[in-house]
């Protein structure tokens, strides 16, 4: 079990001029862990991503990386690799100039073939990069991130605009760092990859981390669903939370012994549950629910 | 540094036309002075025109061309990503237009040593006055780049000191600094017309170092405005 504490914020917030970006943010990550930060659009993930990254100094708070200065770039950066959600490239340098010349000033060693092996893109490593798919150019980004196998990685938004087998072949990746005891904290538009992939989720929203913890923790700590399709003028043993495409909706923290009250109902008095349904909250539902409820 | 800097140079030399024109430009130019030897004394007005022209737009706005349309495609953010400190990159990024600035000026330079059939008296003091007034217009590109939004901005943006420093130069040149002598040194590149008489017609050496003051006063300026002035993120 990881103990070691690598990312640690306090209380940090960010602002531009009026504009409170993030507020009070609170955040450990431990060595080894995938970190998952996850949000609406505006939630603020970027730019607690690049106040950790050290791109910004946060406007209050404090943040540490590696026990440093995040800002410290000479100290902090060779044992840290960095995807940008947004990043330029030179143009008129080949996708192997490319990744050498992140591999040089990354201040670690690693080998630019065996890399663009990693990441596909061998037959592509003289092709210049402004002729690169947007696909092709996120994996060179991914590659000059895990450059000589950082001790920290930050992906923002890695996968979007790859498709689902250069997805996969991400994560498989990313597993690998994380076998090899690499940190990774990164941010996704894409639930169920934050659902698989990530051993600590934070959700956040308007600013605020909102909720944190390990993807079971989330879910528990939500009501689960029961939907069903109301027999006509029947007197249900349930009270219902909700109507949603014609099924009611009872929302319960009891599933199992109120699920079995409901049958035992229908049972006893014959009665028909179309297209009954149970399920215990998804990370979906939270982040709706986080949403939704932030919003009214 | 040397990486970033190597890399702008592949990119800079990859474009065939503008390696071409870059190349090309300042020969054309020393081929002139050839076959039109400049009159009695005017070797010194054209090394002044030269070293102002070349250097203005080759460096001067070059370099804030450059630096802005790094910034805006979020190149800069990139190395910034990386353990390269800020003075290496931008030193990494300026490196090769400089270093073109200083062939280009050569080329005119040797131009115009054979259009003359002699070598400058003092040929030395080219290596200070051309190499300081690289630096400056390379330092006030770091700055203006900070006010320049986009590339497309940079012709606008770096009109005002291209035309001050070039106009100075005319000014001064022509007008000699019998009058308000004191005023037009210490504008900027206003005391190289007078370097460049004592480079290639001898003149009283003891001046030098008065008239490097300025030019390095001036070099400073442009390196503290490029410190205080330039900015990294396309949004502050």
């Amino acid at each position: 079990m990881p103990t070691e504490t690598v990312v640690s914020a306090t209380n940090f917030s960010y602002r531009y001029g009026d504009f409170t970006a993030v507020q009070g943010l609170d955040l450990a990550v431990a060595r080894g862990e995938v970190y998952a930060l996850l949000g609406t659009n505006g939630a603020g993930k970027t730019t607690t991503l690049e106040v950790i990254e050290g791109h910004r100094r946060p406007t209050s708070g404090s943040v540490s990386v590696l026990g440093g200065d995040p800002t410290d770039r000479r100290r902090i950066r060779p044992r840290v690799g960095i995807m940008l959600q947004e990043s330029g490239f030179a143009g008129e340098l080949s996708t192997i100039e490319s990744l050498r010349l992140a591999g040089r000033l990354s201040g670690r060693d690693d080998s630019a073939d065996e890399l663009l092996d990693t990441v596909d893109l061998r037959s592509k490593a003289e092709t210049r990069v402004v002729q690169l798919s947007g696909g092709e150019k996120r994996r060179l980004d991914f590659a000059m991130a895990i450059w000589g196998a950082p001790e920290l990685v930050f992906l923002d938004e890695p996968t979007t605009g790859l498709d689902p087998t250069a997805r996969e072949a991400l994560w498989e990746v990313v597993g690998d760092l994380r076998d090899q005891g690499t940190t990774v904290i990164l941010t996704t538009h894409y639930l169920e990859e934050a659902q698989r992939y990530a051993d600590r989720i934070g959700l956040m929203h308007g600013g605020v981390l909102q909720r944190e913890g390990t993807l079971a923790e989330l879910v528990a700590a939500e009501p689960s669903h029961i939907r069903f399709v109301a027999p006509p003028g029947a007197d249900l043993p349930l009270p219902i939370s909700s109507t949603e495409h014609g099924l009611v909706v009872v929302t319960t923290d009891d599933l199992q012994g109120d699920l079995t009250a409901l049958l035992a109902w229908a049972d006893r008095g014959n009665h028909r549950l179309d297209q009954l349904s149970a399920a215990s909250s998804s990370l979906d539902d939270l982040f709706r629910d986080l949403t939704t409820g932030a919003h009214s | 540094m040397i990486a970033i800097a190597v890399s702008e140079l592949r990119m800079l030399v990859r474009n065939r036309l503008v390696a071409t024109l870059g190349i090309l430009s300042p020969l054309v130019i020393g081929g002139i002075f050839i076959l039109n030897r400049p009159p009695e004394g005017g070797l010194a007005f054209a090394a002044t025109l030269q070293i102002a022209t070349m250097l203005g737009l080759g460096v001067y706005v070059t370099g804030t061309t450059t630096l802005a349309a790094r910034r805006q495609n979020l190149f800069l953010k990139r190395l910034r990503s990386s353990a390269a400190s800020d003075p290496a990159i931008i030193a990494g990024l300026i490196a090769p237009i400089i270093l073109v600035g200083l062939l280009q000026v050569a080329i005119i330079m040797t131009g115009l040593a054979v259009s003359a059939s002699a070598l400058p008296v003092h040929g030395w003091l080219l290596v200070p006055v051309v190499l300081l007034v690289d630096v400056m217009f390379a330092g006030f590109a770091v700055a203006t780049a900070g006010v320049t939004n986009s590339p497309e901005h940079a012709q606008f943006t770096t009109l005002p000191l291209f035309f001050v420093t070039v106009g100075v130069t005319f000014w001064v040149t022509l007008t000699g600094t019998q009058d308000l002598g004191l005023v037009k040194q210490a504008l900027p590149l206003g005391a190289i017309p007078e370097l460049m008489g004592i480079v290639w017609y001898d003149g009283d050496l003891s001046r030098v170092p008065l008239l490097l003051i300025p030019t390095i006063a001036w070099t400073v300026v442009a390196l503290v405005a490029a410190k205080a002035m330039f900015r990294w993120e396309p949004r502050s």
